[in-house]
């Protein structure tokens, strides 16, 4: 199984692509709106739900997915499983667009962004803040995604037409094999650190969490199931490549073996998150509490159902149970997070929320120039492992 | 107030001497709290009197109806025209005076030469001064001369009345002949301006008072008006303000709202818009005597920018707005969710779920035919 | 022992439950009690003796320039916010239920342990002196985690402005160079709302209940609620008739404090993670070096460039 990337190639401007960027400019005439009319000009949160779904959303679930950057590296550099490499690239662009894509999206919800430089200014810092450390974690892990991901530019850069870029790649591709571990440490540990705290943010609720999903371990809930759903978005990014693309060389056998670390995960979130309400006595809120024991339930069986597909190695190499069981996954670390941010908290009665229409259209527009970029990115980069851009379709499935 | 415990006042005498020191210091005294000066003001007040230094005061008639005089002349308690005729020594008056003429100007020469900076200036009435001012000239003078030059040596200048203090009626679109008040041909020139219209007579009586006593003047906003009388509006302190916050109000002259004595502001009321005490003092002794109090929405005849410009019967913005008579709820519902919103959501959630596990489901079909190709196709 | 993936997962996930459990239920020792500063300023409110007039609002719109909340009714304009706003920084709100009414003054309770302190990243929000809690514009980025952080929904945002700031009561603070206190307190007909100093004003509350013990529900709220808060309540119904949220004495930050700094306490975890990935990392990029040249040196030509 050839192991090389390459451009993906073929045309940019496909209609999928143009349909894609239309939504990007949508969202971007709302934000333009956003800018001159405030947060509230284009959105429906109040008072009482001061983050509406840009935060979930936009930050916590884009960030999920773009977490199997994480997953992916923790397997591949510290497990040293190496046949995971091919995923790690296209991983580590997702990663990196997902990421920047958040950070945008929090420049856009805060509400006087041209402070944000004043992160900088170590000595006002409010280290008990845990918005400050996901903050400044994230911004930090931002830079970090797009250093590992100038390795494919630079090779991309070995056979460029300018000399001048040969060079830079010439001195630049060493230099990154030298710092590689150091870098990859940073890749591991700052997502640790900001995807637990993103449940940590919510400790300071404690009046106003339901008890279904306040626990003194949001940290480590939070942090299993950025895994799961970063795996779950590898898969789904590997499967819809294939599906899309026909130079894209695809081993399932690859996707089949990370969801197997995906179930096991899902396993030890859905045991953990069981226990801990039992050891609260929280059990019977389960039933008790209207709404909240729906979502809930729905939550937990989309951590449990994909779960089961998933335990079965017949079942896991099946590409579409394998897709769809990633589907669920990213359902359930995103509802998760919704859950968290939205559903169990509660303001007092009197408030009610639900993401306004240009609320949506900006979540959409964003989620669809990440995609844009990527495509483009993989078209033109050195991410994926591809053939040749006129070669023979192969068989999405490979042998056995 | 309450007057019934009020001695009557000797109408028509002049002569302080011929009443008891113990009345007129009773007296003296009620006015002076009604006018927010201190009791020990009466005091003061009779001893001026007594020692006959009563200032002098020149009182100046131009564009105007003598409304003023008359509002001023027809209060009897306290009979403020009386008080401030016992306060003040007259000099020139051309409604009250007997003399006429040559005399008369002869009479208001002499005042001034003999009083030069010591004498109030009041004067009544806007002042022409289109076509230098022809349209209003008494022995020969023009307005505008007579003005500059009595105010010119006097102590203090007032200014009673909407007229006198910015051109009241005088000045109303198209004004002809270009009629201002006395600030505007003053300018510069300290003047207390006295709008109304008429000008209650309580507001002249209180800045008299402490002028004649004290020697002071009364704290005055930008426009020359005493903080006393002109600080807050009409709405502020209005008897119907209950029917305003409750939103009790007359929609028609004459129907049952307007007898039960409801709130006037649809009707046109101009009380939020304008400064003037006209509802904490009446203008006579009979309660109710100013035009809310009548049933009859104000007017705002004391403010330049409303009187005889706005409207009648239109209604003003309120210029301190408060709130109403309910009261904000424990619990408001705020929060808005649309229909829209749940559609669009919904339309995309499920039509992302739905096209994933579809395609779920074609790839594993054809995964399926791909493992066992034996299978016929349909 | 050999380092499969599985071992690894499963002890990451037990040290993991472990740690945070521990650091977790064991946060009965790891927080001190905040206490109120020794000139500690306060105010009261006495719902049994607000009569509704509102002057409070009045004055507090006009003592820290805020434009009214302009609403017309059958055509008239009222100023009527009927909450706190991005331009009420107090409400006056009325309770009618089982026969009584009541009226609750609705402002910021200036916590003795504040959340919305804790929250903010760069202290735009932080407790200043006498323990009055203030917001700083300049420091603040909008990101309106206080908001989610105070119990009692106290901080409100200036939603449709491009320049929005967080509107919350600062008692009157910048008028106490002048001598003067909060102007709610200063124009209260009834002194239903009283300033004064927090150990005073607690014994007066106090007072209040036992010498008129029919007149009052028997508690003062925030004597000992979330800690303590320097804004005092006494009722004649339950404080949560009034829209008080029904919370109780631990302060808002104390758990999410405490989980967070036992994690990252010293900053020690963070850099052992690091260092430990670094040095697995190196190893197996060095691993996989010298299996590539025992390949190279077993199948020349055959060598696949491994990329990372």
């Amino acid at each position: 199984m050839s192991d090389v990337a390459r451009p993906l190639g073929g045309r940019i401007f496909t209609p999928g692509f143009v349909v894609l960027l239309a939504l990007a400019g949508v969202s971007g005439v709302l934000i333009l709106v956003r800018v001159f009319g405030g947060v509230g000009s284009i959105t429906a949160m109040t008072d009482g739900y001061p983050w509406g779904i840009w935060k979930p959303l936009n930050v916590v679930t884009f960030t999920g997915v773009a977490a199997g950057a994480y997953g992916i590296g923790l397997l591949c550099y510290v497990l040293n499983r190496g046949k995971y490499h091919p995923l790690v690239r296209p991983a580590v662009l997702v990663g990196a667009l997902g990421y920047s894509l958040a950070g945008f999206s929090v420049l856009v919800d805060l509400g006087r962004w041209w402070n944000a430089w004043k992160l900088g200014e170590f000595w006002y810092f409010n280290l008990n803040s845990v918005l400050l450390e996901v903050a400044i974690c994230v911004l930090t892990y931002v830079g970090v995604l797009w250093v590992e991901v100038t390795p494919a530019i630079l090779e991309s850069w070995q056979s460029s037409r300018s000399s001048r870029l040969r060079r830079v790649a010439a001195k630049g591709l060493p230099f990154m094999k030298k710092a590689f571990p150091f870098i990859i440490a940073l890749a591991i540990l700052l997502p640790t650190m900001h995807q637990s705290s993103l449940g940590s943010l919510y400790l300071v609720a404690i009046y106003k969490l339901h008890p279904l999903w306040l626990t003194p371990l949001l940290p480590l809930l939070f942090l299993l199931s950025c895994l799961t759903m970063g795996y779950g978005g590898v898969i789904i990014m590997d499967t819809l490549l294939a599906v899309a693309y026909p130079t894209y060389r695809r081993d399932v056998k690859l996707s089949a073996s990370v969801s197997k670390v995906a179930a096991a995960m899902l396993w030890v979130y859905v045991a953990i998150r069981v226990a801990d309400l039992a050891w609260h006595s929280r059990l019977g809120l389960l039933f008790t509490s209207g709404w909240k024991s729906f979502f809930f339930w729905l939550e937990i069986a989309l951590f449990v159902i994909p779960a089961l597909l998933l335990g079965n190695p017949h079942r896991r190499r099946d590409p579409g149970i394998l897709f769809r069981a990633a589907l669920l996954t990213v359902m359930g670390g995103s509802l998760y997070r919704f859950d968290t941010y939205l559903v169990g908290y509660d303001p007092g009665p009197g408030w009610s929320y639900f993401p306004s229409v240009n609320e949506l259209l900006v979540s959409i527009g964003l989620a669809s120039a990440g995609i844009a970029v990527f495509v483009f990115a993989a078209k033109k980069f050195p991410i994926l492992s591809a053939g040749p851009a006129h070669g023979v379709r192969k068989p999405a499935q490979s042998t056995p | 107030m309450d007057y019934t415990h009020w001695p009557d006042r000797l109408l028509g005498e002049k002569d302080p001497s011929g009443v008891s020191r113990r009345v007129f210091l009773k007296v003296c005294t009620a006015a002076a709290a009604a006018v927010g000066l201190p009791a020990s003001a009466a005091e003061k007040m009779a001893e001026k009197v007594a020692s006959g230094k009563k200032p002098p005061v020149i009182w100046l008639h131009f564009q105007e109806c003598t409304g003023c005089t008359e509002s001023l002349l027809r209060t009897s308690h306290p009979g403020v025209a009386e008080l401030i005729l016992d306060l003040v020594s007259l000099e020139y008056h051309e409604t009250l005076f007997a003399a006429a003429g040559k005399q008369i100007e002869e009479a208001l020469h002499e005042s001034i030469r003999d009083n030069a900076g010591k004498y109030i200036c009041v004067v009544e009435g806007a002042i022409p001064t289109k076509d230098d001012g022809v349209f209003c000239q008494v022995g020969g003078r023009t307005a505008v001369d007579i003005l500059e030059d009595v105010a010119s040596k006097a102590g203090l200048v007032v200014a009673i009345g909407s007229c006198a203090s910015f051109g009241g009626v005088a000045a109303a679109e198209p004004n002809p002949t270009g009629a201002k008040g006395v600030p505007q041909i003053l300018v510069g020139k300290p003047v207390v301006a006295l709008p109304g219209c008429p000008a209650n007579p309580y507001n002249l009586l209180g800045t008299v008072l402490q002028y004649a006593t004290l020697g002071t003047l009364p704290a005055v906003d930008d426009k020359g008006r005493p903080r006393f009388a002109y600080a807050r509006t009409i709405h502020e302190d209005c008897e119907r303000r209950p029917h305003f916050d409750a939103g009790r109000f007359v929609q028609k002259f004459g129907d049952e709202s307007h007898r039960l004595g409801y709130c006037l502001y649809k009707v046109g009321c101009k009380g939020p818009a304008t400064h003037a005490n006209c509802s904490l003092v009446p203008f006579g002794e009979v309660g109710d005597s100013w035009p809310v109090g009548l049933g009859h929405p104000c007017i705002g005849c004391t403010e330049q920018k409303v009187a005889f410009r706005v409207p009648m019967f239109s209604t003003v913005d309120v210029e301190r707005l408060t709130p109403p008579g309910t009261y904000a709820p424990i619990f408001a519902e705020q929060g808005k969710i649309t229909p829209l919103a749940t559609g669009v959501a919904g339309l995309v959630v499920g039509g992302l779920v739905g096209a994933g596990l579809t395609l779920g489901k074609k790839l594993s079909a054809e995964a399926k035919r791909e493992e066992h190709p034996e299978e016929k196709q349909p | 022992m050999k380092l499969t993936r599985r071992s690894l997962l499963k002890g990451v996930a037990a040290a993991g439950a472990a740690g945070a459990a521990g650091a977790v239920y064991r946060r009965a020792e790891a927080r001190a009690k905040k206490q109120p500063p020794p000139d500690a300023v306060a105010m009261l409110f006495d719902s049994t003796r607000c009569i509704g007039c509102r002057a409070c609002m009045e004055k507090c719109k006009e003592a820290n320039d805020l434009p009214p909340d302009r609403v017309r009714l059958d055509g008239v304009p009222y100023d009527a916010p009927i909450d706190l706003s991005g331009t009420t920084k107090t409400v006056i709100k009325l309770y009618q239920g089982s026969g009584k009414t009541a009226f609750m003054k609705a402002q910021c309770l200036h916590c003795v342990d504040p959340a919305c302190v804790s929250a903010c990243m760069l202290g735009a929000l932080n407790k200043r002196e006498y323990g009055v809690v203030t917001y700083q514009k300049n420091k603040c980025v909008g990101c309106r985690y206080c908001q989610i952080a105070c119990a009692f929904n106290v901080p409100r945002f200036e939603w449709n402005s491009p320049a929005p700031q967080i509107v919350k009561c600062e008692m009157c603070h910048h008028r106490f160079p002048e001598g003067k206190g909060p102007a709610c307190a200063e124009v209260c007909p009834r002194e239903a709302i009283q300033f004064g100093k927090l150990k005073e004003l607690r014994a007066e509350a106090q007072k209040r209940i036992q010498d008129n013990p029919w007149r009052y529900h028997p508690d003062v709220f925030g004597d000992t609620e979330v800690g303590g808060t320097q804004v005092l309540y006494l009722s004649a119904v339950p404080f949560d008739k009034l829209g008080l949220p029904k919370v109780g004495d631990e302060p808002v930050p104390a758990m999410g404090e405490t989980i967070q700094h036992g994690i990252y306490k010293g900053f020690i975890a963070p850099i052992a993670l690091y260092a430990v990935t670094a040095y697995v990392v190196v190893r197996n990029v060095r691993r996989g070096e010298a299996e590539e040249q025992e390949e190279a040196a077993r199948k020349p030509g055959e060598g696949e460039e491994r990329k990372p």
